[in-house]
């Protein structure tokens, strides 16, 4: 049943980005033209990604803060390997992807096996990560050579859709499979429900809570890939201030705060929504400052719509639904 | 009992890092301990140790809020306005508008969490956005400066060598501390935190709580905003970027559990002092600009992870059983 | 599935409601087609297109000022101006809003960016597509801008800041710098032209250290008053952005070291004015940052209706010096030096 309930919500939500679709298409005539629709798709890559990653650790019952730093680390690692030392592509990408994965364990080591709660954990690691980045890149935009780079983040494949999303959609697939279908992603659902509960069924709940903040960093990694071939450099703080937006659209995707509720697809949706309304509103030369009016409005309006029937808070209700059906 | 210990030993812990960290730069940097620097510190702390007491607030009751800093920049706008147009002539009712502004947007805050039971952090994500976007669209990112009169300056204003604002960091505290522990409302603030259900049952309103703990951070934004203003004489739109992260983490690292419940006042205080010697400290060592955020990092991992080491595991573990059946611990 | 058609109607409302308070999108009618190259404008109404200008902390005042010059320069030449750019530091956002003008097929960028290269993929694109790029504020890669509007050299734009230093302090002595956001590529670049410039002019001062704040007056004061704490020697403190030396004064003020330590380096002159009441700062320098987007408005204009402008002295209306060096770089110099008796003559 509560699948079905999520199931309905990620309806709206395809609905909601449809009527979205259509509005945008009749207020602005560049909104609708190939091109555009291709970059829309292009732009929602990077924090996809990062959302990935958020939605994650948010399910596992805590939020990943250090993913936006750690994405911006992975891009000056990747500017210094390639764009200075001139290395071969593979080694470099493979090298930094080793790296963010060591990071990701740290991330996991503080929350899992030093039980720090997690977005303390991650508040320090995010500093940490920052602060590595500054140190390598002396807080200088590294640049890569353009051409090197290219295909992750500019290369057109048949000359129109975006190389990014023919990345991106295999990856969101298969987290989503992992997440939902498979044993071990269940058990980061019933850790995020109920850690003691999890403990009890006999869940390695240590284990499982590594496995999201890996998982986590290699989201970072890739978001990191593509965004430093979209802007053929790396700074050590580029994509920190994405952060609150992988909350925010993760949370437009369902997925709960406070643990164990929520689906991929779910906060894949929410980040195309709020991708759609950045893009439309700019086509329509609405005002930034009321973009982010707009962007807050429509999170509460949205969740308040969604929390309107029963008595306790939906999210709760769902929440212990879902726990009790895992269990 | 055996709680009580526990929090005095993550506070401990707190107080050995905070003396670790400050004979290290003092060894680096013999200035660190002059009187001057000292009351430099506490003073430009103030603000920030000021609103972080109304952020432990919101957390014990197992909220959170992401919009103080924007909040912060309303409040820091409307009150240099006001100043602005009467010439600085009355603080006091410069910093009573800054406190209202601030009560209004934290009630905001505390009637859509309330009411419309959404998450907190939801909430403040939303309206973080949407208090910063109508202050940049009104003001269009010009700042108010030129403060004059009374009002300038009275944030600074010296007694026994001390400054107005650490006065009110320690007024802040003491009322925090009657507000939470001596009166009814501080109890039920406490109670709602640990679980909603239990203390629905036990006949506290949790919703009367959380919409308390949200408007007293506003106050104490407001409060904070008002003395920045008088402080420094100017204010701009774009003030207090990325406050509520080092609130939170002020907040956490002296012990407050974000699942609500739990709340120490001396730790809060420990935890914004460690933040702001790092701050201090990082300059008087003379660490170079771009280790600064590398360093400040690793503080915060080895502050919070030594801490762990003590019995933390239990009280997760007693965090985690309160959210389905009751909460034992929740009494004092 | 009333709740979820509810949801969306609310949306819808709120989109439209907020779409109706902002500017109508019938003002850009008049542009062409995106795959078209705008050169080709039909002249159309009254506008001759639209001319975009981008900055990347919308919300600072050091480009909020220039907002509505931009807008002017652009109207008085028959353009329509479309100023945005992100409120906060975020390049992500940047790009995204290229990419978003570059569909929109505007006729011009100008675009301040806060790095040199992260930006040139997207305006690569622009250019592209027949769009003129024009860089202001900091020059981006020449690969990636059709132009450069331009102050002046920024080498020489470390030297007014190490000349006021010089006006407060004499040739000797130390001297801090307290600059912004660590990884904003212009106030690094000028922070090296600084040093070398008063390494090889002025060898009596000496740079004791660098600090830096997120342009928060707050922040800014606690780094003054550190930095007098950790360098008691220190005789200046130097501001590397434009809202510095107010609450550097202030740090001064507090510390009752009027007189001994200076203020000093760029600022808006309204904030340095409480300091140089006080004394705490004697000289500060900044530029019109408006009119620098003015500037950057008209070279865009020129360069769209293809308005001859050979290296040498140019004949700008408004821009007295304006001249063009080689590599597509216009200059126009104007900066001011702002001592106590003219800093009431300012107000930005």
């Amino acid at each position: 049943m509560p699948r079905l309930n999520k199931k309905i919500e990620n309806l709206g939500l395809i609905l909601l980005f449809v009527v979205l679709f259509i509005f945008f298409a009749f207020s602005s005539k560049h909104f609708a033209s190939l091109t555009n629709i291709m970059s829309l798709f292009a732009q929602m890559v990077e924090l996809g990604f990062l959302t990935l990653g958020m939605a994650v650790s948010m399910l596992s019952g805590g939020m990943d803060l250090s993913i936006g730093a750690l994405g911006s680390l992975g891009t000056v690692l990747l500017a210094v390997f390639i764009g200075q030392k001139g290395w071969p592509l593979l080694p470099a990408i493979l090298l930094v992807f080793l790296l963010m994965l060591l990071a990701g364990l740290l991330n996991g080591f503080l929350v899992a096996y030093l039980k720090i709660q997690s977005m303390l954990a991650t508040l320090g690691t995010q500093s940490l990560f920052t602060g590595i980045g500054l140190v390598i890149s002396k807080g200088i935009t590294v640049r890569v050579p353009e051409e090197s780079m290219r295909i992750f983040g500019r290369h057109l494949v048949f000359g129109v859709i975006p190389f990014q999303i023919l990345l991106f959609i295999p990856v969101v697939i298969a987290v989503g499979i992992y997440i939902s279908r498979s044993i071990s992603g269940r058990q980061i659902y019933l850790v995020g429900c109920n850690e003691e509960a999890a403990r009890f069924t006999g869940i390695n709940v240590k284990r499982t809570l590594m496995k999201v903040y890996l998982l986590s960093a290699a989201m970072a990694f890739f978001a990191a890939l593509v965004f430093s071939s979209r802007i053929s450099s790396g700074r050590a703080d580029v994509l920190n201030s994405k952060v609150l937006e992988t909350v925010t659209a993760a949370v437009f995707g369902g997925v709960s705060t406070l643990g164990g509720v929520g689906t991929i697809g779910g906060a894949v949706l929410g980040v195309a929504i709020i991708t759609i309304v950045s893009n439309g509103l700019d086509m329509m030369n609405v005002s930034q400052f009321l973009q982010q009016v707009i962007v807050g409005s429509l999170l509460l309006i949205t969740l308040a719509l969604r929390n309107l029937k029963g008595k306790t808070s939906p999210f709760v209700a769902l929440r212990n639904k879902v726990c009790r059906r895992i269990q | 009992m055996t709680k009580l210990i526990k929090y005095k030993k993550r506070e401990m812990i707190l107080v050995l890092v905070l003396l670790l960290a400050s004979f290290i730069i003092y060894s680096i940097s013999p200035q660190f301990v002059s009187s001057v620097n000292i009351i430099n510190v506490f003073n430009n702390n103030a603000l920030l140790g000021i609103m972080s007491l109304g952020m432990m607030m919101v957390i014990v009751t197992g909220n959170i809020d992401v919009s103080v800093g924007a909040s912060f920049a309303v409040c820091n706008m409307v009150v240099a306005a006001y100043a602005n147009n009467t010439g600085g002539k009355n603080p006091f009712v410069a910093v009573l508008i800054g406190m209202l502004v601030g009560a209004a947007l934290g009630a905001v805050n505390g009637i859509f969490v309330t009411l419309l039971r959404i998450p907190a952090i939801v909430v403040t994500l939303g309206t973080m956005n949407i208090f910063r976007g109508i202050l940049y669209f009104i003001t269009e990112g010009r700042w108010i400066e030129g403060l004059t009169g009374p009002f300038l300056g009275f944030a600074n204003r010296r007694v026994l060598n001390i400054p107005f604002a650490v006065y009110m960091w320690i007024a802040v505290i003491v009322i925090t501390y009657i507000l939470l522990y001596r009166t009814r409302l501080g109890r039920n603030v406490l109670a709602s935190g640990g679980n909603k259900e239990a203390a629905r049952r036990a006949g506290i309103e949790p919703n009367a709580s959380t919409l308390t703990a949200f408007i007293y951070l506003g106050i104490l934004t407001g409060l904070a905003a008002s003395l920045s203003a008088s402080k420094l004489g100017i204010a701009q739109p774009s003030n207090g970027l990325g406050y509520e992260m080092t609130l939170i983490a002020a907040a956490v690292i002296g012990g407050t559990l974000f699942s609500g419940g739990t709340a120490s006042i001396f730790g809060t205080f420990l935890g914004m002092l460690l933040l702001g010697i790092i701050d201090n400290g990082l300059v008087l060592a003379r660490v170079p600009l771009y280790w600064q955020d590398l360093v400040t990092g690793l503080i915060i991992i080895l502050a919070v992870a030594s801490s762990a080491f003590q019995s933390f595991s239990k009280v997760r573990s007693r965090r985690k059983t309160i959210k389905i059946e009751g909460d034992p611990a929740c009494q004092d | 599935m009333k709740k979820v058609i509810s949801v969306i109607l609310a949306m819808l409302l709120l989109v439209m409601s907020f779409a109706a308070c902002t500017k109508p999108d019938d003002g850009k009618t008049t542009t062409p087609p995106v795959t078209e190259a705008p050169q080709v404008t039909e002249p159309a109404g009254e506008s001759k297109g639209t001319i975009a200008v981008v900055s990347y902390v919308t919300s600072a005042p050091y480009f909020a000022f220039g907002k509505s010059v931009a807008i002017k320069a652009g109207e008085d030449r028959g353009y329509d101006v479309i100023w945005t750019g992100t409120p906060e530091v975020d390049t992500p956002g940047l790009i995204d809003i290229i990419d978003n003008l570059i569909e929109q097929g505007v006729d011009a960028i100008c675009l301040a960016s806060g790095d040199t290269s992260s930006v040139v993929p997207s305006t690569k694109k622009a250019m592209e597509r027949g769009i003129k790029v024009v860089s202001f504020d900091l020059d981006i890669e020449a690969e990636g801008r059709d132009a450069y509007a331009g102050l002046m050299d920024l080498a020489e734009l470390g030297i007014p800041q190490v000349e006021s230093l010089v006006a407060s302090i004499g040739e000797e002595g130390e001297y801090a710098i307290l600059t912004g956001v660590l990884t904003n590529e212009f106030l690094n670049s000028r922070i090296d032209y600084v040093t070398e410039y008063a390494e090889e002019h002025y060898p009596g001062l000496k740079l004791v250290t660098i600090e830096g704040q997120n342009e928060d007056p707050d922040e800014a004061y606690a780094a003054a008053q550190n930095i007098l704490t950790a360098y008691p020697e220190v005789k200046a403190i130097m501001s590397n952005v434009s809202t510095g030396v107010g609450p550097i004064s202030r740090a001064i003020e507090d510390a009752g070291k009027i007189g001994e330590v200076y203020a000093c380096g760029q600022s808006s002159p309204n904030l340095a004015k409480p300091g140089m009441a006080s004394g705490a700062c004697v000289s500060a320098i900044l530029w019109d940052t408006a009119k620098w987007q003015e500037w950057a408005v008209t070279i865009a204009a020129n360069l769209i209706e293809g308005v001859d402008m050979p290296v040498g002295k140019l004949d700008i209306a408004g821009f007295p010096d304006a001249e063009r060096i080689e590599g597509n770089t216009f200059y126009f110099y104007e900066t001011f030096y702002f001592t106590p008796e003219n800093i009431n003559d300012f107000d930005f």
